[in-house]
């Protein structure tokens, strides 16, 4: 087992852990508060506003968001990764999924 | 627990069943295969199955063909889609079901493994199996359709990334199924945000979702390390024929309910 690979597994489980409490706690927020429905927060600048009123939408909107940003982290931990073992073509395809996965979140933004 | 995110399966439910809107069904799908994915992939990452660099190499088409394929995802029908990778799908899977009789791939002694070759130990046979990457152009060329096609479906493409892998690229079953569960997370991933960006990620039906699928999948990927390569192959194929045959219908206009 590399070094690289416990710290892929690690980023993975930490995302995914991170967002699945998040997650639990929007549903247990709903729980305690019946009658309140969760509403999307269209925008992640609501999140923290969300957040100190303890409503359930805004821990469900931060868990989503962790989840996608998981993948997200495992690429980048992937680039620097590959980098210090001095693997540049693996490195820069790291890089290379890196802007197409901010191209997509800015063509998701612009419509 | 096959390599798959289980999109195939979680968009026909939500769609058909408890009639979400496909739009809405399709965001759920992505965010719960990126749950699916990172689950079995942090399992299969530790335990050194996952071949990472091949699976980075191939997520750069991957990736392209998912933004691509949510780009010109209303050029095409999806009737037509369907039909045709359905009939794909039933060849592949009644190919590797029979073909799974000599699957066994002649060991790979020479200690060069190539840039992409890895090896891994097998628990349930008890030794290290070693292996190296062919055919990585044909490899290159599927991923990049798995992805327009995740792009396009709201899938994670993972029934294609797999019988490619094993069949084209020579890769053993168990290093295929963990490094496509590893790259499906990315792929998916590239659609989700863009779902997330319009704000069509309804959290009612997606956190639930996910939270069920999070459990299924950590499950599988325990089962999935003692089940022998040949019990995991035929699995794989009867799970890609159910499937086919459903996306068939469907173009065909069968309703199943």
């Amino acid at each position: 087992m590399t070094r690289l690979n416990i710290t892929i597994s690690r980023v993975l489980v930490v995302g995914l852990l991170a967002a699945v409490a998040f997650m639990l706690a929007g549903a247990v927020l709903t729980a305690a508060r019946p009658g309140l429905t969760a509403i999307h927060e269209t925008s992640v600048a609501d999140i923290p506003r969300a957040l100190a009123h303890l409503e359930p939408s805004g821990f469900f909107d931060l868990g989503l968001l962790l989840l996608l940003a998981t993948p997200v982290a495992r690429v980048i931990a992937l680039l620097f990764g590959f980098a210090r073992e001095r693997k540049w073509l693996l490195s820069s395809f790291s890089l290379i999924v890196l802007v197409a996965l901010a191209f997509s979140a800015y063509l998701g933004l612009r419509v | 627990m096959v390599g798959l995110g289980g999109g195939v399966f979680i968009i026909p439910t939500l769609a058909l069943f408890l009639d979400v809107p496909i739009h809405s069904a399709i965001a759920a799908s992505l965010l719960a295969v990126i749950a699916t994915s990172t689950t079995a992939a942090a399992a299969y990452v530790r335990d050194d199955l996952t071949n990472l660099r091949l699976g980075m190499t191939l997520e750069t088409t991957t990736v392209t063909g998912a933004v691509i394929g949510g780009l010109v995802g209303t050029a095409l029908s999806k009737t037509v889609l369907s039909a045709v990778f359905g009939g794909v799908m039933i060849a592949v899977s009644v190919y590797m079901a029979v073909r799974q009789r000599n699957a066994k791939l002649p060991p790979v002694t020479d200690e060069d493994l190539g840039l992409l070759g890895a090896s891994y130990h097998d628990r349930s046979l008890g030794e290290t199996v070693r292996y190296r990457v062919r055919r990585l152009p044909a490899g290159m060329a599927a991923s990049f359709v798995a992805g327009n096609v995740s792009g396009l479906l709201g899938v994670g493409g993972g029934f294609l990334k797999v019988p490619v892998m094993v069949l084209a690229m020579s890769i053993p079953v168990r290093a295929a199924v963990s490094t496509s569960s590893f790259m499906i997370g990315v792929t998916a991933c590239a659609g989700a945000l863009v779902y997330f960006a319009r704000g069509l990620v309804d959290p009612v039906i997606t956190v639930p979702v996910v939270l069920g699928v999070t459990l299924g999948a950590y499950l599988g990927s325990k089962l999935a390390m003692r089940v022998k390569s040949s019990v995991l192959t035929i699995i794989l194929a009867i799970v890609l024929f159910a499937f086919s045959v459903q996306m068939i219908l469907s173009a065909a206009g069968i309703d199943l309910r």
